[in-house]
């Protein structure tokens, strides 16, 4: 187990160091100046020191790395000028984790209920009102999904607020502003579970293994919730980690959307003003969250799936 | 996905049998058993694999409904921006967001190209005769001022002096025809779907092909390669590559392919490691044939129905991704459309004219859904055990 | 940077709606109910009583040290040493009053050496003193060579302190920078050419905002080339008649009323505190301010059609032209060719583009836009497109698709009869522009023929674009260059020959660089008629050469809310409606 630890997280490293590197090419390659618009050139001579535009690529390249790995990713230029990135950073981080650990825990249960009971109901209504809801949730766009909900619960019907209450302390008016953010992230990941859920819950029902347990005299609800759920259960966290990275991802569009000041607007708003800087240093940390979770899903298949762990690796079955 | 594809069934390797059986001669066998034998003759003709599938796939009534679907999308595609009286780059200024309007329909009130407005009555004489019905007088107060408001259906046509033009699905705001604009952006969606699957398919399956079959060392590089390649999120690799090449339909294809060949040839790997060791290979390599023999001939068949099913669920995820990258900003180059991009400027105007999204949203579910329903149906029809899944 | 300050405090008033284009039909019948309005709002005024709270919305909240801000909506709680207030008691005018400074700012010897009197019991919200040695701190810093500050310009661009410039680029001293501390309350500032007083304070006195020294020592970096100040709550103070008590980066910020500081207690202020909610779609605002949440809110081009008679509706004047930079100097053949140029402008069809684009923008047929004031606002001056020097110009560059067409086959036969292709940057994710650049491709290749001319269109961020254009490698790219609304002289001179950072276009012409200097430091500074003149030269150069092709000036219009009644019926040049006197007239 130590040494596929060991491997995985050996792995990781390499992974990183090429999202750094490409991210060290990136910004050299992409057209722009440092100084931003209308800067005189007395400013653009000073700039282009300060970010060491001066020095040879190679060398560019190490100071690079090696702040990279101290965390030190600069100040931001056009969007927050003269902040240092790993503060905005660390600013906006916990609003949106928040958000969307609350948006997990909504997700989960959820998704995991309408997909049990899809694949239970299979082919009742039950199974077809959850079917259209699943097709409706990977075919609308988060986008559209996000502001017509706002349309609709904020503007026409006056139910909840439009933005996300900023107060420091938790009131009900705040989390009533939050529900429709929540939602909204929510949205993907229901369907996403459900669907899976579905699938895996309906294979495992015509096993032969649930032959053998109704064989040996147990009824079906006991051979459905110790057998078959918890089989199914075992390549759910494949799906559910990495949703954590896709619910980031959600975070850009649904946070621009109902006034959030976390991470996934800052993304946005850094990508649209040009802030290469601001925008490389939270592609690392999606990336970091990317590779954690990765981790995690090995990890935890380790863990859930002894097989795993004695075979040294997971892709040879 | 790929996990449970793996399980798909073997043709039985019937034929080496067969002629071992033949050219025993038939006095060296002995009855074992006096009596004869009431077993049932085989009736019908041996069914290929690909004529069996297509048989399951048949009876698949929603899948072959989706396969329409997609051929009707593409064909609408390719052919509705020729045919179109309008090109996807004419402009009509003067006819700026205009609803809807489609010639039979109009007749009872849907899609009449008109839009409910809330104005001063001062301003409706500028509207004229366009002003179709009053439907609410009120009066509203400001600053102790009373102001007459009214509620007016004004038909957008009439006003702006299109009364000739149909836009059966409205225009955007300088006056292009959204329809021609749709297909065209369907197009170049689709063209990008197909485009990344095709080029991810092959390479996906080189890759998988050459590091499952020969395994070892050649097969732990490969895939710690492929795991580091995997480890980057799309979404990191999507920015920073189009920040970099800028957008347009090649750097699209491009960051799509990137990444998106490893789970192909995760999968193929799995069914090489699967198939590789079964007898009829090891036979027909005890046989003397080639690895490129066995690799094509022999072992990646049986793959053929988990590639063609997951390269259709990535045609619809290829189009979402592109329309997401079109929301933060990085859509193609005007005045190029793409669905993304005609989604994501009809969401800042969502409230004010929302058929600018209903189409394109439209458009995208239903080749969601009908590429989901192919799929499961392509599935089900290459791997029974699945059905229903 | 000032420039972007002025951008912000876009300037109009009622009177000149008239010459804004068809689009801004119905002047007339606004002003009347709202000029009703301020009757019945003054009554309302002693019924409310409730707090006063104005709920404003931004769309950056980049930064709050006056150094390096770039956006500067409502920078309410930064102090200067003037002033600029809506005059309540002469009715619609613009008013110097001194804010920090203890009187209005003299000159003893006509401008070139200015002396600065600062109130004595001047306080920091913290509770530190604030007196001449913090400004004088301020501006050495401001042009401090290792900082770097974005906004150092506020030293050297129209009005020069003497050395300054030097000293940012570090060829000389603080001690021969022209700022002198005489003593805790007093300054003198040195000019390298004499400055009017109007420019004065407009620039130093009103841009240059106060730092705290401690705090900015704190905040500064191990090799002082950076500091933290004004990046968040703790490290931004108070001086000014608002406090900054909350700020949540993109999330919102709340300032309250000062009691102590000098405007409040003049009664200039009547607010209690404002809000700004940092909202990023347009369509969350509208539906925000009708619902009765917001105060304000920005008219889209689609909103436009319904309100534009809507009591609340306030119409606004940029001193900014927006429209397109043309490469003279393109390594692409055509570009070079004058006729083309020309064709080019004479095509371009601005007028089209405004109405049914940008519909609230008024098409823009010249360079010096119609927010441009010339002469003195306080004692009498005039729009300058209202001259009829500027009349002339308005006349002679007329949109013309038909003298494009004869001026593109002249070019075009010179080319060798060969087909042209040009492109055109404009920027991203800028939905308007987007439309703006597939109007011009379709109009000029249905104008010229598609089969002699093509248009590309490429996408930039905006920092990029306007990257390419100082490098010259583009043929022709969206873009602004911002003016000063009192002296657009001064801001003339990013085309003159020795500006170091310019966009390049080929355009040089010495008799419009004698202008550009005579008209701000030489010997016609104070000959406004002789100023007039030039400004219309000047811009008849520009347009001659068709290094900028003029498209539009965005004129917004904004909506209050009925509970907001506004110190000026008219918008005022430089300070708009000015947001600082803004009043709550109902709950």
């Amino acid at each position: 187990m130590l040494r596929y630890i060991a491997k995985r997280v050996f792995a990781m490293v390499l992974t990183l160091f090429i999202i750094i590197s490409l991210s060290f090419f990136a910004i050299r390659l992409i057209p722009g100046d440092v100084a931003g618009e209308n800067a005189a050139p007395e400013i653009k001579a000073a700039m282009e020191a300060r970010y060491h535009l001066d020095k040879s690529l190679g060398e560019q390249y190490g100071i690079f790395i090696k702040n990279f790995l101290s965390f030190d990713f600069g100040e931001s230029m056009t969007l927050y000028p003269r902040r240092p990135v790993f503060t905005i950073i660390k600013d906006k981080i916990p609003l949106t984790l928040m958000l969307n650990i609350f948006s997990l825990i909504l997700t989960v249960p959820i998704g995991l209920i309408c997909g049990v009971a899809a694949a239970l109901k299979k082919n009742t209504l039950i199974d077809h009102v959850i079917s259209a809801m699943v097709v409706f949730n990977v075919s609308v766009p988060a986008f559209v999904f996000a502001s017509l909900l706002q349309y609709i619960f904020s503007y026409k019907l006056d139910w909840f607020p439009f933005l996300l209450n900023l107060d420091p302390h938790f009131s009900f008016s705040k989390f009533a502003s939050m529900i429709l953010p929540i939602l909204a992230l929510s949205f993907g990941g229901i369907a996403t579970i459900t669907r899976y859920m579905r699938a895996e819950l309906f294979e495992a029902l015509n096993s032969e293994y649930m032959l053998l347990s109704k064989s040996k005299g147990l009824s079906k609800v006991q051979s459905t919730v110790r057998h078959a759920i918890r089989n199914s259960f075992i390549p759910l966290c494949n799906v559910i980690i990495p949703m954590f990275m896709s619910l980031l991802g959600g975070s850009m569009v649904v946070e621009n959307i109902f006034g959030i000041p976390g991470i996934g607007s800052l993304t946005a708003a850094s990508i649209q003003t040009s802030d290469y800087y601001l925008t490389i240093a939270v592609l690392f940390f999606y990336s970091i969250i990317g590779l954690l979770s990765m981790l995690l899903v090995d990890l935890s298949y380790g863990i859930v799936d002894p097989r795993i762990r004695i075979g040294g690796g997971k892709s040879r079955e | 996905m790929s996990k449970k594809l793996q399980k798909l069934e073997v043709p039985e390797p019937l034929d080496a049998e067969k002629i071992s059986q033949e050219s025993i001669p038939a006095e060296m066998f002995e009855s074992v058993s006096e009596q004869t034998i009431f077993d049932q003759n085989i009736e019908g003709e041996a069914i290929g694999f690909f004529k069996d599938a297509y048989l399951r796939f048949k009876k698949n009534e929603a899948a072959i409904c989706a396969g329409w679907i997609i051929l009707f999308v593409v064909l609408m595609a390719i052919f509705a921006p020729m045919l179109s009286p309008y090109h996807f780059r004419e402009q009509h200024t003067k006819f700026g967001t205009l609803p809807p309007r489609i010639p039979i329909l109009e007749n009872i009130g849907i899609a009449d190209g008109c839009t409910k407005m809330d104005l001063f009555e001062a301003d409706l004489v500028d509207f004229g005769d366009a002003v179709k019905k009053i439907e609410k007088e009120y009066i509203w107060n400001y600053k102790g001022k009373e102001i007459k408001k009214v509620i007016a259906v004004i038909d957008m046509y009439e006003y702006v002096g299109a009364k000739d033009h149909y836009f059966i699905f409205g225009t955007d705001n300088i006056g292009r025809d959204l329809f021609v604009r749709l297909w065209r952006g369907t197009r170049i969606s689709l063209l990008i779907g197909f485009v990344s699957v095709l080029i991810n398919c092959c390479i996906g399956v080189t890759y998988g092909a050459i590091s499952g079959y020969y395994g070892g060392k050649v097969d732990m590089i490969m895939q710690r390669f492929a795991e580091i390649l995997g480890g980057i999120p799309f979404l990191v690799m999507s920015i920073l590559f189009i920040m970099v090449l800028g957008a347009g339909v090649s750097s699209f294809i491009l960051v799509l392919i990137i990444t998106g060949w490893i789970g192909m040839s995760r999968m193929i790997r799995a069914q090489f490691y699967r198939y590789k060791d079964y007898e009829y290979v090891m036979a027909s390599r005890t046989m003397g044939a080639k690895d490129s023999a066995l690799i094509f001939r022999h072992i990646l068949p049986n793959a053929i129905g988990p590639i063609i099913t997951q390269a259709t669920f990535a045609v619809p995820s290829a189009i979402f991704s592109e329309s997401f990258l079109s929301y933060l900003g990085l859509g193609i180059q005007a005045p190029e459309p793409s669905i993304g991009v005609l989604l994501a400027e009809g969401q800042r105007v969502l409230t004010s004219s929302p058929h600018l999204t209903l189409f394109p949203a439209l458009v995208v579910s239903v080749l969601m859904l009908a590429f989901n329903m192919f799929g499961n149906g392509l599935r089900d029809a290459f791997d029974p055990k699945m059905r229903g899944l | 940077m000032k420039k972007q300050k002025l951008l912000a405090l876009a300037t109009a008033t009622i009177l000149l709606l008239s010459a804004c284009g068809q689009n801004n039909t119905g002047p007339g019948t606004t002003s009347n109910p709202t000029s009703d309005n301020s009757v019945s709002s003054s009554q309302n005024e002693k019924e409310y009583t409730g707090v006063k709270e104005y709920r404003s919305w931004t769309t950056s909240m980049s930064t709050f040290n006056p150094q390096m801000y770039t956006n500067s909506k409502s920078f309410a709680n930064l102090g200067s040493f003037v002033a600029m207030v809506a005059d309540k008691d002469g009715g619609n005018t613009l008013q110097f009053v001194p804010h920090h400074a203890a009187e209005l700012p003299t000159t003893d010897d006509n401008g070139t050496t200015w002396h600065i009197k600062l109130r004595e019991d001047l306080k920091w919200s913290d509770g530190t003193p604030l007196n001449a040695k913090t400004y004088e701190y301020t501006m050495k810093m401001l042009i401090d060579p290792k900082l770097v500050n974005k906004n150092a310009t506020y030293m050297f661009d129209t009005c020069i302190v003497k050395n300054a410039k030097e000293y940012f680029s570090g060829q000389c001293q603080w001690e021969d920078v022209g700022v002198k501390l005489i003593n805790d309350y007093e300054l003198e500032i040195t000019m390298q050419y004499p400055a009017t007083q109007l420019d004065f304070y407009t620039t130093i006195c009103s841009l240059i905002w106060p730092v705290q020294e401690e705090l900015y020592e704190k905040c500064m970096n191990a090799d002082r080339t950076s500091t933290t100040y004004g990046t968040s709550l703790e490290t931004t103070p108070s001086a000014g008649p608002f406090i900054l008590t909350e700020w949540i980066t993109d999330g919102h910020d709340k300032f309250v009323r000062d009691d102590n500081d000098p405007l409040v207690k003049e009664g200039y202020v009547k607010m209690d505190s404002m809000t700004r909610r940092y909202i990023s779609q347009n369509a969350t605002r509208a539906e925000m301010f009708f619902k009765g949440e917001l105060d304000n809110h920005s008219l889209t081009g689609d909103d436009y059609i319904k309100y534009k008679n809507d009591p609340r509706s306030h119409n606004t004047i940029s001193p900014n032209v927006w429209g397109y930079f043309v490469n003279g100097a393109s390594k692409n053949k055509i570009m070079q060719n004058k006729d083309f140029r020309n064709a080019l402008y004479f095509a371009t069809p601005r007028e089209r583009i405004c109405e049914d684009v940008y519909k609230l923008y008024p098409a823009a047929p010249y360079i010096v836009a119609s927010g441009i004031y010339v002469g003195d606002p306080i004692s009498g001056g005039e729009y300058f497109r209202d001259t009829k020097e500027a009349k002339a110009n308005t006349e002679k560059y007329a949109t013309n698709p038909e003298k494009a067409k004869e001026l593109f086959d002249k070019a075009y036969e010179a080319n060798g009869n060969t087909p042209v292709s040009i492109e055109y940057i404009y920027f991203e994710g800028q939905e308007d522009q987007k439309r703006q650049a597939e109007i011009l491709q379709e109009t000029f290749e249905n104008l010229f023929g598609k089969d002699r001319f093509t248009m590309k269109l490429r996408a930039m961020p905006p920092s990029s674009a306007y990257d390419v254009y100082r490098s010259g490698d583009y043929d022709m790219g969206l873009g602004v260059r911002l003016a000063n609304v009192f002296n657009p002289w001064a801001t003339m001179n990013v085309w003159t020959s020795s500006y170091a950072d310019k966009y390049i276009t080929g355009f040089q012409s010495d008799e419009f660089d004698k202008l550009q200097f005579d008209c701000v430091y030489g010997d016609m500074v104070n000959d406004v008629e002789a100023k007039i003149k030039a400004l219309a030269r000047m811009e008849d150069l520009l347009l001659d050469y068709g290094c900028f092709v003029p498209v539009m000036q965005n004129d917004n219009t904004i909506m209050y809310s009925d509970r907001i009644s506004l110190p000026t019926e008219q918008y005022l040049p430089m300070i708009g409606y000015s947001e600082k006197q803004y009043d709550i007239t109902a709950p």
